[in-house]
């Protein structure tokens, strides 16, 4: 029955991708939607491309095994956070900038071909290599729930991209997220709690792991007692990694302003912890009762639906995580395809392009990307695990400090950004290798990327000092200062009555959603933390 | 043991606390000082 609705929904996603690419008429369409997302959309497109299958599988795994608190007390946080930062400050930046995809800015910042190609290059190996490892993982649980061949799963998840990417863009990805997203609600908010409810409950499910697995099951630390450096490395990790990803930061630049932009992220922000902690807290929990001993463990939410909850409903749990897998990959991948197009060919050969063949390119753009991914992912290189540990760690340590130092220190200059760069990428890769190979030891609470971030830091600081910023610098750096996204909308609305008494009604709803998701929090998070806290008084 | 539980949900809610202090506080700093001047610019003229 799982191999039904797999091919069901490759076939309903690649049937979305073909309406929407009507909507496709020039490359602002293909790269920004047009900038004409409403709110919901952003919302939609940021909480699915969150939550991935590396949440609903390998994170709902672990928690099932050694702990509910082990991942989600710092680590998650952290990338709760990053997202946050992603979208009210990186992504609120660049789109004011006029910034299509990350490295537009390097692009206009740095006015340096060498800056460009080596931001381009660290985000498309990243991104891709994050992105194929995801697929790869999906692959094999696809593969044990639909029985479908491990290969027949990948070819079909990378024609259904190639299509989907080359046809609609960031269209397709912002429209089927926010479909799929439907998927996601259910899982969370019922399915989740089904278990729970089926497991007996919050105090059962605590008393019953408690006698079985020890009251460590129920700490920071679980089963496995990680230390509290551990848990500040995760933290960080997270905290560094979200916040630069061009597969967030890129999600608020659909945007139709800036308050389509704050009240999409609020929503999608807030369903974030929402959407991650009712399946892999609640449900991974009550499986645990259910059924202990699920081997692979990252199979357990999928047993649970299947196997706890009636046909019809729990399919839409495999929905759900297909759906995960998709948007992440969808997201990642788009915006490996747009680096390639917009920021290595159009940016650095500057070519006499019309819009049609602009288009083309784009659209070609994504083809090589999705046939790359098809490729690799069916080969299993051993380079791409490697690649994917680094991926994350390396936005933070070879984007994050030239992102921030590029918006906020007037005499940042491009021997700093390469410096920052080349370093902290080398630094961290090279430190990461050792450690690994068992060649240098680290305390626990001191992970290389830490170190990697350090030697971006003091580059960026002392090549910054040794260099002076050219002309085109200084004069980017004012125009960032210059320029707000809220200027574009307050301009419409100076002398415009009809603009004006929009803006007081957009500025009024996103105040009163502000106070009302963050009743939201504290009565749900509060309620949950009750529940289960309780138990353990 | 509970300390541990609440701190995860703490956590969840200082997110919110930290997002919504950060949407209100560019209202108030980018939008509000607008919205006063050319509400009492409109006043002005239709008095």
């Amino acid at each position: 029955m799982g191999e039904v609705y797999f091919w069901i929904f490759l076939v309903f996603f690649v049937a979305v991708a073909t309406l929407v690419s009507r909507k496709i008429k020039d490359h602002l369409d293909f790269y920004v939607m047009g900038e004409r997302a409403p709110w919901y959309m952003i919302t939609g497109t940021l909480a699915a491309t969150y939550l991935s299958a590396v949440t609903l599988l390998g994170i709902a795994g672990t928690h099932y095994n050694i702990g509910p608190l082990t991942i989600s007390t710092f680590g998650s946080f952290g990338a709760w956070l990053g997202t946050m930062i992603a979208c009210f400050y990186i992504g609120r930046e660049f789109k004011a900038l006029k910034c299509r995809t990350m490295p537009d800015f390097f692009q206009r910042r740095f006015k340096n071909p060498y800056v460009t190609a080596i931001a381009t290059l660290v985000m498309v190996v990243g991104l891709i290599g994050y992105g194929v490892i995801q697929l790869i993982g999906a692959g094999y649980i696809l593969h044990q729930v639909t029985g479908l061949e491990y290969s027949t799963v990948i070819i079909g998840f990378g024609i259904a991209l190639m299509l989907f990417m080359a046809l609609s863009g960031m269209w397709g990805v912002v429209v089927t997220d926010t479909l799929m997203l439907i998927f996601m609600l259910v899982v969370g908010f019922v399915l989740s709690p089904w278990l729970a409810s089926i497991a007996g409950g919050p105090a059962h499910i605590v008393a019953d792991t408690t006698q079985r697995l020890g009251a460590e099951y129920w700490t920071l630390g679980g089963t496995a007692g990680f230390g509290i450096g551990w848990h500040l490395a995760q933290f960080l990790v997270w905290v560094l990694f979200f916040a630069c990803t061009p597969a967030l930061v890129m999600r608020v630049f659909p945007a139709k302003n800036d308050f389509a932009l704050m009240k999409g992220a609020l929503v999608g922000i807030l369903l974030a912890p929402l959407l991650q902690l009712f399946p892999y807290f609640v449900g991974s929990s009550a499986m645990q009762v259910l059924q202990p001993g699920i081997e692979p463990a990252d199979r357990v939410l999928v047993v649970g639906f299947f196997e706890y909850i009636p046909a019809g409903l729990g399919a839409f749990g495999l929905v759900a995580i297909m759906a995960a897998i998709m948007s992440t990959a969808s997201s990642l991948f788009i915006a490996a395809g747009f680096g390639l197009s917009r920021d290595l060919y159009e940016n650095l050969f500057n070519p006499e392009l019309t819009e049609k063949k602009r288009l083309m390119v784009a659209r070609i753009c994504q083809v090589f990307i999705a046939v790359i991914v098809l490729v690799v992912s069916l080969m299993e290189l051993d380079a791409i695990y490697w690649i994917s540990i680094w991926a994350g760690a390396i936005f933070a340590v070879g984007w994050l400090p030239t992102v921030v130092g590029g918006l906020e220190w007037r005499n940042m200059t491009n021997a700093a950004a390469l410096a920052s760069m080349i370093c902290g990428t080398a630094s961290f890769i090279i430190i990461k290798d050792f450690v690994d190979r068992g060649l240098m030891t680290l305390p626990p609470e001191i992970d290389p990327l830490f170190i990697g971030l350090f030697i971006s830091i003091a580059a960026l600081i002392i090549a910054g000092k040794l260099s002076k910023p050219t002309q085109a610098n200084l004069e980017y750096f004012e125009e960032i200062k210059r320029t707000r996204l809220s200027d574009q909308v307050l301009a419409d609305a100076k002398g415009n009555p009809e603009k004006f008494a929009e803006l007081k009604k957009d500025y009024q709803q996103t105040k009163v959603l502000a106070i009302a998701l963050l009743v939201v929090a504290v009565v749900v998070f509060g309620t949950m933390g009750f529940l289960y806290a309780r138990p353990l008084m | 043991m509970a300390s541990h539980v609440l701190l995860l949900f703490f956590n969840a809610i200082l997110l919110m606390v930290i997002t919504c202090g950060i949407a209100l506080y560019i209202l108030k700093k980018e939008y509000a000082p607008f919205l006063e001047s050319e509400e009492k610019e409109q006043s002005g003229k239709s008095q």
